[in-house]
């Protein structure tokens, strides 16, 4: 039992490689991110091999996957956002598989760390901005003026539309670190006190098993709310409001 | 949209009659089932969503505040606009979110605005 809760959050290099005085080491953050893409195509594509008419046990839980990002995008996005369902679907998957792997003893949690969910929301943010650039040339660029309001409020409106915009790149990050360290910690913390309260331990032990399952709820949930905010902001790079 | 794209959409939107009017034929008519767990999931996120994106928003621009006035040292300015900023778009947000939580999440489309437009989004079937 480690007295310090923080300690599963520690990256630790497996595979030290240095080039150029850059650390790009092959650490435990890296190979349970090669595990989720492992775990996701694996199950995919085992799930799909048979390709039956009327799904079997595996195949219909892949459908389910398939079925709710499909739905999620049409939702939110629209006909238009079909062609970006392949990166939707990859950015789910993954996800989800870093959240729920994390969620094993002795595992280590890859979305806990800010770094990470920053990169993917960076390239989200990114990808919005191209495509909406690419849809609607520098008309995009009213999305940071809408229309009717009259010229002189421009000072004010646009830093702070343009502030909300980027604003939106680090909440998406900071919301899924923050539940998954939180989530985390508070589990070591209660688990802490199973072996220190002898007999008693019993009581924080139901309560693991308790916020376990809470846990994994929010590791689903977490996933899904990525997701979908990444479809709605596709949303709104596609159809100006 | 491509010509390709658009004969895609076609032929789905073909696909898909052809394939309710079977089953409206066949007695097989799906009924939307009662309490779809979609729309629970959507205001949770709602109201998940709308927490951090305040707090995220002003914690944010007073970190640029502060980073700005540590910089040029122009304190107290920089951190009371970053605050300002942040706390202006962090309300923003929300807001939007909240108006738009009966049609989709996100900023809602100005109704005025969108009537006219072509691009605008059709009106979602229930599948």
């Amino acid at each position: 039992m480690s007295s310090n809760v923080l300690e599963q959050f520690e990256i630790r290099p497996i595979v030290p490689i240095h080039v150029g005085g850059v650390d790009i080491s092959f650490s435990n953050s890296a190979l349970y991110m090669v595990a989720a893409v492992a775990v996701s195509t694996v199950f995919l594509s085992a799930a799909m091999s048979k390709r039956a008419l009327i799904p079997g046990r595996m195949q219909s839980l892949a459908e389910i996957f398939y079925e709710f990002v499909a739905g999620m995008l049409k939702d939110n996005v629209g006909d238009a956002g079909r062609k970006f369902f392949p990166f939707i679907f990859s950015l789910f998957m993954f996800v989800l598989c870093g959240n729920v792997l994390g969620q094993t003893p002795y595992s280590f949690t890859f979305t806990s760390h800010i770094i990470v969910n920053a990169a993917m929301a960076l390239g989200i943010l990114a990808l919005v901005t191209i495509v909406g650039f690419a849809k609607h040339g520098l008309g995009f660029l009213h999305t940071f003026l809408p229309g009717g309001a009259p010229p002189i409020t421009a000072i004010v409106i646009v830093p702070i539309e343009v502030f909300s915009y980027f604003a939106r790149a680090f909440s998406l990050s900071v919301r899924l670190t923050a539940n998954m360290l939180v989530g985390h910690i508070m589990l070591a913390v209660v688990a802490g006190f199973i072996g220190a309260l002898g007999i008693f331990g019993i009581i924080p032990f139901a309560g693991v098993v308790g916020l376990g399952i809470l846990e994994l709820g929010i590791s689903c949930l977490q996933a899904y709310i990525f997701t979908i905010l990444s479809c709605i902001y596709l949303h709104d790079a596609l159809h100006l409001h | 949209m491509t010509p390709d794209e658009n004969d895609i959409s076609h032929k789905l939107a073909n696909l898909g009659s052809r394939v309710r009017k079977a089953r409206a034929e066949a007695g097989l008519s799906q009924d939307e089932p009662a309490g779809r767990p979609k729309g629970v999931h959507n205001r949770l996120g709602v109201g998940l969503r709308i927490a951090t994106d305040l707090v995220v928003s002003v914690g944010l621009g007073g970190a640029l505040g502060w980073a700005a006035d540590d910089r040029w040292g122009s304190s107290p300015w920089g951190l009371m606009t970053g605050v300002g900023l942040g706390f202006a778009s962090g309300v923003l947000t929300v807001y939007r979110v909240v108006r738009g939580i009966d049609t989709v999440m996100g900023p809602s489309p100005d109704p005025r605005k969108t009537a006219g437009k072509p691009d605008s989004e059709p009106p979602r079937e229930k599948d």
